[in-house]
């Protein structure tokens, strides 16, 4: 009896020590091969200079230094990029974050609420890009209908070259705050009801809870969310794409990174040119994110 | 969900706050609504009509292949149609699930195990998260390629379903999610690796594994540039990709066919919207374990 408890330790102690590996394996396969060989191959990539049909050569960091330098459109878009984050990330994390707060409460018709916030996230974008252009069209759109019943004229938003990142904007405000919201749900159902319960007895105001309560416990998620705000805009592609085209409209005012990329890997076939910018993009991803990892790290 | 009683007025304004903003999200759906049950002139007409004065189901019988002679005006054989959506349907479907488990098995490894190279390995994936998609696009095209599975389903659906955000995600909330002292007592108890997460991993994560299965579900569905470049077969096409077919019709864009292969689009997510909602009403809350 001895020996067969004595082995069965043995054997589980072994188990518990080789597990996490089997677990991983799937996963990890999967991973080096579809996204980490994949980058280094790109960013070797970027060192050459292939243009996808004749053989590159390696010319070392001569891409980044025209892209850096002497690439004008770069700057635009990066500025567009910039200007995007500054505006969507406090406005879609807090936002989110208090429809989702809304919508955790026992209201009626709290699951249509739900459903048509996330509905823009699910539909198609090619169709969904075209009907914000008929919207806004000077002569067919809704938008203009309405105004024209003030009296007002509806000037041409697409073709306005301070109205383009702001168009871009508000597509991906209605688009994306939806998602955000689905993610603060599942991080509010977390919370234990006793503590919003017993303080709402001991008579604090919604504000109040938000601020107390509310906002320390999601701190995890607030930050993810962030975060991941801060990811997404900086890879908007689509939104930008079927409003403005690859060229980014009237001189180039709605053009983003991510344009600029598809720009030079598909059109121009400047594939070694493009992997530069995707590296270039990355890091500033990166540097954009590890301002809010500095917050993540005091967690309750 | 909390129960609370408010004053009236405060009920009043919550109400308000969110029909405006339902409205405002809605606003573009509706006009594809509308439009898909229109004719093309119809929408053309100034001014705009709130609702078709002739009704029509005809776009919805053409993407469903219904009208052969029409179709190939467009370039492509209607039987096509509802064959790229049961292609659309395989591939997310498959991708959803596999993705569910995947993300979910290797985030529970990194938050409650301990193992050699754990914080390496979880850095990589958390730069990964980073990337953009179509940086390492053309990479993963060439390995594709290599390996045979052009216009295969596996084309499709392996590169995003051992998604590293998926992992990101799984591993924190579970880290959040479940005391140590829950799984130590379970092997205590003798239960077997495997079956801590089947048993008792799994059920508690219900509400974050329908989060990510809704993420990973939109991912695929309505993904254009994966399919465009891995698939050059005309019945390996998916839906997306049927839909920016006739985007790129020569003269003009067909709207009242596009609207309604968008709505076509959204039934399958409201589907799988509701079904997860019962899985976030299911609340599971860290006080449940106490019990």
């Amino acid at each position: 009896m001895k020996d067969n408890h004595f082995k069965l330790h043995r054997k589980q102690f072994r188990m518990d020590k080789v597990a996490p590996y089997i677990f991983i394996s799937p996963g990890l396969v999967l991973f080096f091969l579809f996204s980490l060989f994949p980058i280094f191959f790109s960013f070797y990539l970027s060192l050459t200079d292939w243009e996808g049909l004749k053989t590159g050569s390696f010319i070392a960091l001569n891409n980044y230094i025209k892209l850096i330098l002497r690439d004008g459109s770069f700057w635009t878009a990066f500025k567009n990029n910039v200007y995007l984050w500054i505006i969507n990330v406090p406005l879609m994390t807090f936002g989110s974050l208090i429809l989702a707060v809304l919508l955790n409460m026992k209201l009626k018709l709290r699951s249509f609420f739900r459903a048509s916030l996330f509905l823009p996230v699910v539909v198609s974008m090619i169709v969904a890009g075209l009907i914000f252009l008929y919207l806004v069209d000077p002569q067919y759109g809704l938008i203009s209908l309405i105004i024209g019943k003030f009296g007002l004229e509806m000037f041409n938003i697409k073709t306005n070259p301070y109205t383009a990142v702001p168009l871009i904007n508000m597509v991906v405000l209605w688009r994306w705050t939806g998602f955000n919201t689905v993610i603060q749900l599942a991080g509010l159902q977390a919370i234990p009801t006793e503590i919003i319960e017993s303080s709402i007895v001991e008579g604090a105001t919604f504000w109040q809870r938000v601020r107390y309560i509310i906002i320390p416990m999601m701190r995890p998620i607030i930050v993810f969310a962030m975060m991941m705000s801060t990811i997404g805009t900086f890879n908007l592609f689509d939104e930008s794409f079927i409003l403005f085209g690859s060229e980014g409209g009237i001189s180039q005012s709605g053009l983003l990174l991510a344009t600029l990329l598809y720009r030079n890997a598909f059109l121009y076939f400047k594939l070694g040119y493009a992997s530069a910018i995707a590296f270039v993009i990355t890091i500033i991803i990166f540097i954009g994110t590890l301002i809010f990892y500095r917050y993540a790290r005091t967690e309750y | 969900m909390i129960k609370i009683r408010f004053k009236n007025t405060n009920r009043i304004i919550i109400y308000i706050v969110l029909i405006f903003a339902s409205v405002l999200f809605l606003l573009p759906v509706y006009w594809m609504l509308k439009g898909s049950f229109s004719t093309l002139e119809s929408l053309y007409k100034q001014p705009s009509e709130l609702w078709p004065v002739n009704p029509t189901i005809d776009n919805y019988r053409f993407l469903l292949g219904f009208f052969p002679e029409d179709a190939t005006q467009y370039g492509i054989s209607t039987d096509l149609f509802p064959r790229s959506i049961l292609n659309s349907l395989i591939v997310t479907i498959v991708a959803t699930i596999v993705g569910i488990f995947l993300c979910s098995i290797t985030g529970f490894a990194f938050a409650k195990y301990r193992f050699k190279g754990k914080n390496v390995l979880f850095l990589a994936i958390l730069g990964m998260i980073m990337i953009p998609q179509v940086a390492i696009f053309i990479p993963n095209y060439i390995l594709m390629a290599k390996l045979k599975l052009i216009n295969t389903y596996w084309a499709l659906i392996l590169p995003n379903v051992a998604h590293p955000f998926g992992i990101f995600w799984m591993r924190q909330y579970i880290a959040r999610s479940i005391p140590d002292s829950v799984i130590e007592s379970a092997r205590i108890d003798g239960c077997n690796e495997f079956s801590i997460y089947t048993r008792i991993i799994l059920p508690i994560i219900r509400p974050g594994l329908g989060a990510l299965a809704i993420f990973l579900f939109l991912l695929k569905w309505n993904d254009l540039i994966l399919p465009l470049a891995y698939t050059t077969k005309n019945d390996m096409f998916t839906f997306p990709l049927v839909l920016n077919i006739l985007r790129q019709y020569q003269y003009g864009n067909p709207l009242n066919l596009l609207m309604a292969g968008s709505i076509i689009s959204i039934i399958p997510i409201l589907i799988i919207f509701i079904v997860a909602q019962k899985q976030f009403m299911a609340g599971i809350t860290l006080g449940a374990v106490k019990e």
